[in-house]
């Protein structure tokens, strides 16, 4: 591919070959890293695997109490590939997770979280925090029971708040109990809030490592 | 060279070894990225929904003197319509631009709210901008029902 005569049309113009041997082909990283260091990009690839299987979800996906669980059924069973789709979408979200987990253990470990890197560990939290949530509002879309009383029991935690614990409770459930309101608040969060947040925070994430370069290890 | 071996000795593998490994290495990317593509193609292909079913069964019993029935079939909204013993399907797009006839059961007309077009219990045109008579539907009157395949 490289040589041939599209790349060698597409250089000529955008003169890529620069670009593509700094980021890319002679782009100098410590010798000591392993494949430890791949986790927060690993984390990155899940999120766009979970932004596209998300899309194609939501070709189908009604956020409507009376047509949620059946058209999360009907992607299961009358689309085609809807069964593993769907299956992506769920498991990559519990992924996710897991590989956010290990790449901020990994920080953690290595005290890569230290001057001059302090803003990186602070977006990367705001990331978690922001990943949690996508799974927490997405659990509830299907609206199973499982999803229900998922949405009850996590949404009852502000309450132990003083004072003003209740209102928050109610404010996040757009009511004083789950319903239609709940489920259209947590689907607007899950489609379009919390993804445009995290592709804000992932873009401070990734310029300021970017600035700073890859931690060495010691 | 001879000593460390050909994978560990210096220079480059000859050309047909290399030939062989790109190939392998074209074939491994293009079996991943269809492994990748093919669900995707498949998941946005049309599903099949159970309204659009091949054939459309209505009892007759549902039907009832100069009253209309409506539905779907084959992707198409179809009006069953009973007058006497006869038994008329008709597709319910007006003839004229396509928009969607009623049954008006007092005029004894179906009408298009578009443009004004009506036309008689046999779908020819009554008045309007039409000169086309409605789609007549084939179908068939089987044990007491009405089947359209």
């Amino acid at each position: 591919m490289i040589g041939g005569p599209v790349y060698r049309f597409l250089d000529e113009r955008f003169r890529l070959t620069p670009l593509l041997e700094k980021n890319l082909t002679r782009k100098l990283v410590p010798r000591t890293l392993g494949w430890a260091a791949c986790l927060g990009g690993l984390s990155l690839v899940m999120f766009l695997i979970q932004v596209f299987t998300g899309f194609l979800l939501l070709m189908y996906y009604q956020p409507n109490p009376l047509r949620a669980w059946d058209s999360v059924m009907f992607i299961k069973s009358n689309v085609a590939m809807g069964w593993i789709i769907q299956r992506i979408h769920g498991v990559g979200a519990n992924l996710m997770i897991v590989l956010v987990l290990m790449h901020m253990a990994r920080i953690a470990y290595h005290k890569i979280y230290r001057k001059p890197r302090e803003f990186h560990w602070v977006s990367g939290v705001l990331l978690f925090a922001t990943t949690t949530f996508m799974a927490f509002t997405g659990y509830l879309l299907p609206w199973t029971q499982l999803s229900y009383w998922g949405a009850k029991v996590g949404t009852e935690i502000p309450g132990a708040v003083p004072v003003i614990g209740e209102a928050i409770v109610h404010w996040v459930r757009r009511g004083p109990t789950i319903g239609p309101d709940t489920l259209g608040f947590f689907f607007s969060l899950h489609i379009w809030i919390l993804p445009a947040c995290m592709s804000g925070l992932m873009g401070l994430h990734f310029a300021m490592i970017r600035r700073t370069g890859i931690s060495k290890p010691l | 060279m001879n000593e460390s071996g050909p994978i560990a000795g210096g220079g480059p593998p000859p050309p047909g070894r290399r030939g062989f490994f790109h190939a392998c290495i074209a074939l491994l990317g293009a079996i991943s990225s269809a492994a990748v593509i093919y669900p995707i193609v498949a998941f946005l292909r049309l599903p099949r929904r159970a309204s659009a079913g091949d054939t459309l069964e209505v009892a007759e019993s549902e039907l009832r003197e100069g009253e209309a029935l409506y539905r779907e079939h084959a992707g198409e909204q179809v009006i069953l319509i009973k007058l006497g013993e006869e038994i008329e399907v008709f597709n319910a797009s007006c003839t004229h631009l396509g928009c969607l006839v009623t049954w008006d059961p007092v005029a004894r007309l179906f009408r298009c709210p578009c443009h004004g077009a009506a036309f008689d219990a046999e779908g020819k045109p009554a008045h309007g901008p039409v000169n086309i008579p409605l789609h007549r539907m084939e179908f068939e009157r089987k044990g007491g029902k009405v089947v359209l395949s």
